[in-house]
């Protein structure tokens, strides 16, 4: 099974990682990228940031702030994946992947960013 | 774009590397600058219990016994070192906004931004500092004296390429309005208030693929039209009633509220 974390905070993505382990506390397949080092890679970096007292330079604080940011913001992201709709959040997801040409990891092209003159 | 440090000394750095060496890069410097911060605090209390200790010996000198006169001096000359190392202490002081708003931005858009490089300039300089002094206007005159000063800080800006393909342009601009003015307490004593007031200015430009967004439901900012991407500015305007860092959260609101209006592109 592919990791099942979804990456990104302004739009949500698959990582779509070969699984290591999946997580004690949600049971969702994770990659090592996806699992936190803090619970000694049993936890997935979403379940081991709702531990308090985490500092942005901890990788894992953006994935507790980001939470808190959808809940009291209300933002729902757009998510670019193959999966169902994200466990946490309400996002605004594609019609099929297959409209958008496919996972977001083919967005690096050439002329990406650049803007009309 | 160049990688280059602008200058460490003046506490201004323009960064072009990916999100996750430039947070690397910055976090040390934030938890020098908040140890700073509590020494800094600790070196003015002290400074000040030497000088309030030097009084009551003074005192205690001329009542009680001669002897406390060589304290009540040696208190001074504490208070003076105290004093001094908390001016030294001041000159390394950078801006909150790198420890409050720029390390928790930049770590929460980590994973939008991923390994591409990003272009990032930071004015670290405290936002009251002389050289972001822009205006003085003094009214009135006697113990009526009002004194206006205006600071702009452009703290902030930043330009990447987010891992949807869209160009992220960002900046923060800060304009502190501080008001001095003489009041009279009720015990009659003559004492300076100072006011201040900050006003944020972030813009916000998002360069978007159209064959991944849909831009036609944008109704509260400017959008050009391209063949292949359309970008969306956006300003807005933030007040805030002292000069305390704006959260991170302030600027991201700006940027997702582009975001909520956007609408998956139907394919061709």
């Amino acid at each position: 099974m592919p990791c099942m974390a979804r990456s990104g905070f302004l739009t949500l993505r698959d990582c779509g990682n070969p699984e290591a382990q999946a997580c004690a506390k949600c049971g969702r397949p994770m990659c090592t990228a996806h699992l936190s080092a803090r619970s000694g890679f049993t936890e997935c970096l979403d379940c081991a940031s709702r531990a308090e007292n985490l500092s942005p330079e901890d990788p894992e604080w953006a994935y507790g702030y980001r939470r808190q940011y959808y809940g009291t913001s209300g933002y729902a992201p757009l998510y670019f994946g193959h999966g169902a709709a994200y466990d946490d959040y309400d996002v605004r997801s594609f019609d099929s992947a297959a409209n958008v040409g496919g996972p977001v990891d083919d967005a690096h092209e050439g002329d990406a960013g650049f803007g009309d003159s | 774009m160049p990688d280059s440090v602008l200058a460490d000394q003046q506490k201004q750095f323009s960064l072009n590397r990916p999100i996750g060496e430039v947070i690397a890069q910055l976090v040390p410097l934030a938890r020098a600058d908040e140890a700073g911060d509590k020494v800094r605090s600790k070196l003015g209390c002290w400074a000040a219990a030497c000088f309030f200790f030097a009084v009551v010996s003074f005192i205690l000198s001329a009542a009680v016994s001669p002897y406390f006169l060589a304290l009540a001096v040696a208190m001074i000359v504490l208070g003076i070192v105290n004093l001094t190392k908390y001016n030294r202490k001041k000159k390394e002081d950078l801006s909150d906004n790198l420890r409050l708003c720029a390390i928790p931005l930049l770590a929460a858009l980590r994973d939008d931004f991923g390994s591409e490089p990003v272009e990032i300039t930071l004015d670290l300089r405290p936002p009251l500092s002389n050289e972001k002094k822009t205006n003085e206007v003094k009214n009135g005159s006697g113990m009526r004296k009002e004194t206006v000063t205006t600071y702009v800080d452009p703290w902030l800006s930043l330009d990447g390429i987010l891992a949807d393909g869209s160009r992220l342009q960002c900046s923060v601009v800060e304009t502190i309005t501080q008001r001095a003015r003489w009041k009279r307490s009720a015990s009659g004593k003559y004492k300076q208030k100072t006011k201040r007031k900050k006003k944020v200015d972030v813009e916000v430009s998002l360069t978007l693929k159209a064959k991944r967004f849909d831009v036609g439901g944008i109704t509260n900012a400017e959008v050009k039209h391209g063949e292949n991407k359309s970008t969306v500015s956006v300003s807005q305007k933030i007040a805030r009633a002292d000069d305390t860092p704006i959260p991170p959260a302030e600027v991201l609101n700006v940027i997702a509220g582009v975001y909520r209006q956007l609408r998956p592109a139907r394919s061709s």
